[in-house]
């Protein structure tokens, strides 16, 4: 997996089909904490843009899409590998709910009815982005490494990969900067830092550890995105 | 903190209009997860603020915990506040004036 640098008319990274699925099973599993299915929203969006002067070229590329999701499909209905985050069941779905969805006020009667007034819009926009984000990494077709998002994604993709470490923190209890930094030094265990070499990195084993490993690339990757959009704005 | 206390208003919001809209603000919130870069940029891109201005409110967020990022009537702090949740930032409204 390598940052992601300035490019002409967006940014470029690059990660392996290996780390592109983990990445794309992570949104999906956000998505669903949110209310709704990947495939759906895929699916609605190729229905608005049947009127489009694109529709024919988008049919013949959703044909490609369907493919890979198939074969993602697939992978879903195999037995859970026990070395696999699965959110299904160890997910604390509340707290990790909370955490995309929060109060917005202190005062407990004004917060229930800002809620009902924004909460649809703001889960709807997130699900926006988590698609885009999903869907742009799962068009990449196999033995391709570039990971390119257009200049007007690039926000998009920054919001995607926070709700992702959002529900990842829930999940490792990361409730304070001690408990984060804790996170981070465990994933480093795993990924190496400049001291050590890969060759001799120990296996990931359990979930736990996976979730931190994420956590860290993760939020190495956004930072990359920051920095790269953050230097690009500066330019102008 | 009780938000529709009429001591703390001149009027209930958008029920009179000829009343000095009551003045509202948008706070943002520490939290563990966000990256200090993103809430920069989060800053600059939304509120349109200078970089050294989205930088000290960043901080500000960092060390006390909260920062005052926009000002003005309920609705438009309402907006504010829903773009926040957007970001994944957390972000609540209050009256100016609160205590706090």
């Amino acid at each position: 997996m390598m940052a992601f640098r300035i490019s002409r008319g967006g940014y470029t990274a690059s990660a392996s089909l290996e780390e592109r699925t983990m990445m794309s099973s992570l949104a999906r599993d956000v998505i669903y904490i949110l209310g709704s299915d990947v495939e759906r929203e895929l699916e609605r969006r190729e229905e608005l843009d049947y009127d489009d002067v694109f529709a024919a070229l988008e049919a013949e590329m959703s044909g490609i899409e369907d493919y890979v999701e198939s074969l993602d499909a697939d992978d879903h209905e195999e037995p859970h590998d026990p070395d696999e985050p699965d959110f299904d069941q160890h997910m604390p779905f509340d707290d990790a709910l909370e955490r995309l969805l929060p109060d917005m006020s202190e005062d407990p009667q004004d917060a229930k009815e800002l809620r009902k007034l924004t909460e649809e819009s703001v889960a709807g926009a997130k699900i926006d982005n988590l698609t885009k984000f999903y869907n742009g990494l799962v068009s990449i077709p196999e033995g391709v490494e570039d990971v390119v998002v257009l200049n007007e994604d690039a926000p998009a993709w920054m919001s995607a990969m926070n709700d992702i470490r959002m529900v990842l923190a829930a999940r490792l209890e990361i409730s304070d900067d001690d408990r984060a930094n804790e996170v981070f030094e465990r994933a480093g265990l795993f990924t190496g830092t400049t001291m050590r070499k890969d060759s001799d990195l120990p296996e990931i084993e359990t979930p736990e550890d996976m979730m931190a490993v994420l956590y860290a690339m993760t939020s190495w990757w956004q930072e990359s995105l920051v920095g790269a959009v953050r230097n690009k704005t500066a330019r102008r | 903190m009780h938000l529709h206390d009429t001591s703390q208003q001149s009027s209930p919001a958008g029920q009179d209009l000829l009343a000095p809209v009551a003045s509202w603000r948008t706070v943002v919130h520490n939290d563990p997860v966000n990256l200090m870069s993103y809430v920069q940029w989060v800053f600059e891109s939304y509120f349109s603020m200078p970089s050294e201005d989205a930088y000290r409110r960043m901080m500000q967020v960092h060390h006390r915990g909260r920062a005052v990022v926009s000002s003005g009537a309920r609705e438009k702090m309402e907006r504010d506040a829903q773009a926040m949740h957007a970001y994944g930032l957390w972000a609540t409204i209050e009256p100016e004036g609160d205590a706090k």
